[in-house]
């Protein structure tokens, strides 16, 4: 008996050493891969180390910028003088080829690390300037004239603008720089803006100061937000007679908020923002009631611009248009979720949703391929060398996992489901993504939102099915509203039906009085890397291969 | 005749070949055609548990009054639960006074509901929120006094205070908070704002409120309201208390409550009961 279990941990053990080195071939042989997560890695230390260093408050950020060159040109400096001394003691060629190697991996290397320090210096020096400024700047009333640059956040009783400067303020001998922050305004929520608005603003600006046990100085500073007016006197011009920024964003974004407005004529609350943050990922304010429900069931994500609404959007465009082929199926998906961006108003978290998505729909359409593995990391890579804080955006990280389950857990359920001779498309198409899903982004809202919920797969596998008409009867409820009002109630009517039931279902979750469990900070982050351990052991062990054989990986080793 | 049966393929991939949403849009036409004709006619005052505030609605079949709109956007999550789903659109909305706890609800409202009326009595007070009701709906806006009324169906609507002979704004707002009597299917309904026992003094002259079935208690059942004699004059059978949990006045106040107490009118308090429903 001991013996046979002895044997069967021996074979598991094997097997894991096996796929783990496979992997690491993998990743070394696709320069792509290895580079962009070196990066991703690179990035995410500096952005730590740089942002926490004490001597850089001391002994200035310019000195410890030159410091740290000089660190790093010596290094370089070091590595081509090694090379060059063991290239003419080495023998032969093949120990030219081992150093020259050794060169070329210690010089990308470099290259990398330089490329880290460079994007991040500019950000943290940016970051720094504005700080020793700050205090110069807090307690005194200031006028500036900015544009409203993106859409207002609504709050209970406030909204949020974030304004972008028009010009520098000065106090004293102080500037601050137009382009080095954005300063964010809260005002009564009654007041109607529009983005591009230039506005006029009198008041005072204060430092943002963290509350409970949230860092929301960090997570303004990671959107460039050092400031914030607070009821500031605020005169705005008519957008007819001046308005800033893209045009193309400006027009987008009004047309969204135009349609956004029309499902408010006929849609109450919750159904109209759940339309709202369904068909054009707009992020709305729920009462706390249905917002407290809708993290319980553990469906945030439909509504929060994730980028699994694009992957409904996806899985409708397939289910329409089943008779046709699979390529030009991907291909009308691609199309039609890249108008839903355009539609959104290209704003970034759904541009990001997007970009994953197209991943996903790949995955989803073609299953494993090569082009997928690289696809993702580069992707992480382009979204985090852009913003080297993107690691620390709750949708990103909420994105990214969701892909990443779509990609690597979903082949693992779908072959346990033939395996055990399931045959139903309604598990093939719902509950499989949702459960790979749900899994992948698990250990993120543990970690993140502090909570564990058991619900979350069974809500979301009763709501999804759901959601794909709701789309496309929302949808044409829209389009057709002032020609054909009569005709769009039906349709509304249709979409209002399904969303109640969305309602209902949530909170009928909440009141079950278990299930739903809130961690300490040690316990969620013990709980959160477990989980993502237990992902990582499963994904290796379980991933099917169709010959392991003649797999990549066996061929490498 | 080859797109007829692409069209045909497209929607039988839509509804047929899914049955849930096939059942849920026979259900919707069931719903819009059927269930609409059978709204509930009789006429219904609820008052809306939106914190510490006052909104109170008052509707039959699709006309809607709202006296007042609470200190945020509780509202738009109250009435939804209670108008209509495709209705979008409120009759009359009435600000009794321009505190924050009772405009502010209503002007978020104003973004997202289409309004016909709004009916205030104009008063001097330096605030953001009023000047921008003041500035942005002035086309909309109705200054009423006492005197004003209307009918709709088995809703009458007066308005008893502040008086218009005279008129001079008094230096408390409270005291000029828009006093509304209602009649509805025979019984009476008085909702008294955040009035104080000033204007109570000042109401006694209505024989009209001999008898009162439902009494919305002035100013969240503040102890600066509800005086003995107005009790014993009104003699309500029922009493509501429009206050948030944990507010930070401390209403409603243990006087209040105890002189409701000692004259056995039964008294609700939304914090306590939520949203207050009677139907007629």
């Amino acid at each position: 008996m001991h013996l046979r279990v002895f044997h069967a941990g021996k074979r598991v053990i094997q097997k894991y050493a096996v796929r783990f080195g496979g992997v690491v071939h993998y990743v070394m042989d696709y320069q792509i891969i290895k580079y962009s997560l070196l990066y991703i890695l690179g990035n995410q230390l500096t952005i730590s180390y740089l942002r926490n260093i004490p001597y850089a408050k001391i002994i200035g950020f310019e000195v410890l910028e030159i410091f740290l060159f000089c660190v790093f040109c010596a290094l370089f400096l070091f590595f081509i003088l090694r090379w060059k001394s063991l290239k003419s003691k080495s023998e032969g060629l093949k120990g030219a080829n081992k150093q020259g190697k050794f060169f070329v991996l210690s010089r990308n290397a470099l290259i990398l690390v330089l490329l880290i320090f460079a994007r991040n210096f500019f950000w943290i020096s940016n970051e720094r300037e504005v700080q020793k400024s700050m205090d110069s700047f807090t307690n005194s009333s200031t006028a500036f004239e900015g544009y409203i640059k993106a859409e207002s956040e609504e709050k209970h009783i406030s909204q949020e603008l974030t304004v972008q400067l028009l010009e520098d303020i000065r106090v004293g001998e102080y500037i601050i720089k137009k382009n080095s922050t954005y300063i964010l305004l809260k005002v009564p929520s009654f007041y109607k803006f529009q983005v591009g608005q230039v506005c006029k603003i009198f008041g005072q600006l204060l430092p943002p100061e963290n509350f409970d046990d949230f860092d929301y100085v960090r997570y303004l500073a990671n959107q460039k937000i050092y400031f914030i007016v607070e009821n500031p006197s605020i005169s705005c011009d008519s957008i007819s007679e001046r308005r800033e920024g893209s045009f193309l964003t400006n027009f987008l974004v009004d047309l969204k908020v135009k349609l956004i407005e029309d499902v408010d004529k006929v849609l109450n609350e919750p159904q109209s923002s759940l339309l709202a943050g369904i068909l054009f990922g707009q992020k709305r304010l729920f009462s706390n009631e249905f917002d407290d429900a809708t993290r319980i069931g553990g469906v945030s994500h439909i509504v929060a611009a994730s980028g699994y609404n694009v992957t409904i959007l996806s899985l409708l465009v397939s289910n329409i248009f089943s008779f046709l082929p699979k390529k030009y199926k991907l291909i009308l998906s691609l199309i039609v979720i890249w108008l839903f961006a355009v539609l959104s108003g290209l704003s970034p978290s759904i541009v990001r949703a997007c970009l994953m998505s197209s991943i996903s729909i790949f995955a989803l359409l073609f299953g494993r391929s090569n082009s997928i593995n690289i696809l993702l990391p580069f992707t992480a890579f382009i979204f985090v060398f852009l913003s080297p804080t993107a690691l620390s955006n709750v949708g990103f990280l909420l994105s990214i996992s969701a892909v990443f389950g779509l990609v690597y857990i979903l082949p693992i359920l779908a072959q346990t489901c033939k395996q055990m001779k399931i045959k139903s498309k309604f598990v093939e198409n719902y509950i499989l993504p949702t459960l790979s899903c749900t899994l992948s982004t698990l250990p993120v809202s543990v970690f993140v939102f502090k909570t564990i919920t058991i619900w979350s797969v069974l809500v979301n596998a009763l709501i999804l099915p759901v959601l794909e008409s709701t789309m496309l009867f929302g949808f044409l409820g829209i389009l057709i509203q002032s020609v054909l009002p009569h005709l769009s109630l039906l349709f509304y009517s249709i979409v209002n039906t399904q969303l109640k039931y969305f309602e209902e279902i949530v909170m009928f979750i909440q009141k079950i009085p278990f299930g739903q469990y809130l961690l300490s900070d040690s316990v969620s982050i013990i709980i959160g890397i477990s989980l993502l351990l237990f992902e990582v052991l499963l994904i290796f062990y379980f991933f099917p291969i169709k010959n392991e054989q003649y797999n990549y990986y066996l061929k490498s080793n | 005749m080859n797109s007829t049966i692409t069209i045909l393929k497209v929607i039988r991939k839509i509804l047929i070949n899914n049955i849930l949403n096939l059942l849920f849009f026979i259900f919707a036409l069931v719903f819009v055609v059927v269930l609409k004709k059978n709204i509930v006619t009789e006429p219904q005052i609820i008052f809306l548990d939106i914190g510490q505030g006052d909104a109170i609605l008052i509707q039959q079949d699709n006309y809607q009054i709202l006296v007042d709109g609470g200190p945020d956007d509780s509202i738009m999550y109250e009435l939804a639960k209670f108008m209509p789903w495709f209705d979008k659109k409120i009759e009359k909305l009435v600000l009794t006074h321009p505190h924050d706890d009772h405009i502010l609800g209503l002007l978020i409202l104003l973004k997202k509901y289409e309004i016909k009326e709004i009916l205030y009595s104009k008063v001097k007070y330096p605030n953001l929120a009023y000047d921008y009701l003041k500035n942005n709906y002035q086309e909309i806006l109705h200054d009423v006094k006492a005197g004003y009324s209307f009918t709709y169906n088995d809703i009458f609507f007066s308005v008893l205070y502040p008086f218009d002979r005279e008129y001079k704004q008094e230096e408390n707002l409270n005291n000029e908070s828009l006093v509304i009597f209602l009649h509805i299917n025979g019984y009476k309904i008085l909702l008294m704002g955040d009035a104080e026992v000033g204007v109570e003094e000042k109401l006694l002259d209505y024989n009209i409120l001999n008898g009162i079935d439902i009494l919305k208690v002035g100013h969240h059942c503040s102890r600066s309201s509800t005086s003995e004699k107005f009790l014993s004059f009104t003699q309500p059978e029922i009493a509501i208390c429009m206050c948030g949990e944990g507010n930070r006045f401390g209403h409603p106040h243990y006087e209040t409550l105890e002189k409701l107490k000692e004259r056995n009118v039964q008294y609700f308090i939304t914090s306590h009961e939520g949203n207050i429903k009677f139907s007629f």
